[in-house]
């Protein structure tokens, strides 16, 4: 398998990207071809990422102020939109970006293209929940979209969540301001009709206090909601974290408490990280296009790569595609 | 022909019934950039033509596309 690894991304880009595929590297078998630009990397490669691998020089970047849509026709020799091409032309299986979101939307769409039947691809985070994961999508790509546009992401979560949490029967919940029919903005309204009659399993409304404790399988969204929604509960778990370890460490019997309740505390801790899943897929896209977190470390990075290899050798556009085929018959 | 053809291909992309050379591409159509942007490309590759984004940014209406390329 061979991944496309965008180098100019992350805030700690290149050497984090670097870093994290060979680590990904050391766990599993693939081919990296690294997109970037060579000057901006001081050390050795080799002593970072001791592998074989290939190279695409690129000559541009695209910047979180570039406006996407036309970032990627003006950019041409940017890492991105080098990569966008050899999927497109079938010179790789995937890609992995921590860079620009909608850059990476509009490439995904302009570029390599959507499964058919998908107007617009979807990132799709997977959730740490209190009793089980659940995915959410859209998590930041598409700022406005329509009803029939949710519908779309509330057909494809079911089948991630099918395939990929191995879910049965998977129900999907619409974020929502209430949990009662009727509630919200014209979006919400609108999509609440669509998604009773859509094939899924529709739960109903979910407020943004029970997401990580989501008694459905999927939670769809537009991507303004689904990324406020998501950045709300990284800030409120590391504010948390670190209020806590204030508070314990600021007396004696804190600090005795704080022995005591440590493990418990390094499970919550582990159970909220973001870098567990490392990058999220453009789902409808397709191509295997991942998205991974602006400041991703190396273990993210690392996980991200593991989850693109798990998505492509599952064969999850496939699935996606042929059961969306066999719904909207 | 370019007229006629560039009317059709609006019509088929966005699903809309009515197009004149008055039709404002920005405010008469509920579309984003990427979908614009989708537009310009089958035009590109319809007509056969590289549109310069300067003069991308100077469209305005459907008659705008249909005299660009007409010249």
């Amino acid at each position: 398998m061979r991944i496309l690894i965008d180098l100019m991304g992350a805030d700690k880009a290149p050497g984090v990207l670097l870093k994290g595929a060979a680590l990904a590297r050391s766990k599993t078998a693939f081919e990296a071809v690294f997109l970037g630009d060579k000057n901006e990397i001081t050390n050795d490669i080799k002593e970072v990422y001791p592998y074989d691998h290939l190279w695409m020089e690129s000559e541009e970047k695209i910047t979180n102020e570039d406006e996407p849509a036309m970032a990627i026709r003006r950019k041409k020799k940017s890492s991105m939109v080098l990569g966008f091409h050899a999927l497109k032309n079938d010179e790789a299986d995937a890609m992995l970006s921590a860079g620009n979101t909608g850059a990476l939307l509009a490439g995904a769409t302009l570029i390599v293209g959507r499964l058919p039947g998908v107007d617009r691809a979807a990132l799709t985070i997977i959730l740490p929940g209190v009793q089980k994961p659940t995915i959410l999508l859209d998590a930041g790509a598409n700022m406005d979209i329509s009803p029939e546009l949710m519908r779309q992401f509330a057909i494809m979560g079911s089948i991630y969540a099918q395939n990929v949490l191995k879910r049965e029967n998977p129900t999907v919940g619409l974020l929502n301001v209430g949990s009662e029919r009727g509630k919200g903005n014209q979006l919400t309204k609108g999509s609440e009709k669509l998604l009773e009659t859509a094939p899924i399993h529709f739960y109903g409304n979910i407020e943004a206090r029970d997401l990580l404790e989501s008694p459905c399988d999927v939670i769809v969204c537009d991507g303004f909601a689904g990324n406020v929604a998501l950045k709300t509960l990284e800030g409120v778990s590391s504010t948390l974290m670190t209020l806590l370890k204030d508070k314990i460490m600021s007396s004696t019997r804190g600090k005795l408490g704080g022995l005591l309740i440590k493990p418990a505390l390094m499970e919550v801790k582990a159970t909220l990280d973001y870098r567990e899943f490392g990058s999220a897929p453009l789902l409808g896209a397709a191509k295997p296009i991942f998205k991974a977190h602006g400041s991703s470390d190396e273990i993210a990075i690392m996980n991200g790569i593991l989850n693109i290899k798990e998505f492509y050798q599952q064969q999850v556009n496939s699935k996606i595609l042929s059961c969306l085929e066999e719904k909207n018959d | 022909m370019i007229k006629e053809k560039v009317i059709t291909l609006i019509k088929d992309r966005f699903s809309i019934d009515q197009v004149t050379e008055e039709t404002n591409l920005r405010n008469d159509f509920d579309i984003d950039s990427i979908a614009m942007l989708e537009f310009v490309m089958e035009i590109e590759e319809e007509f056969n033509v590289e549109i310069e984004d300067d003069d991308l940014q100077k469209f305005e209406t459907v008659g705008d596309v249909i005299q660009y390329l007409e010249k």
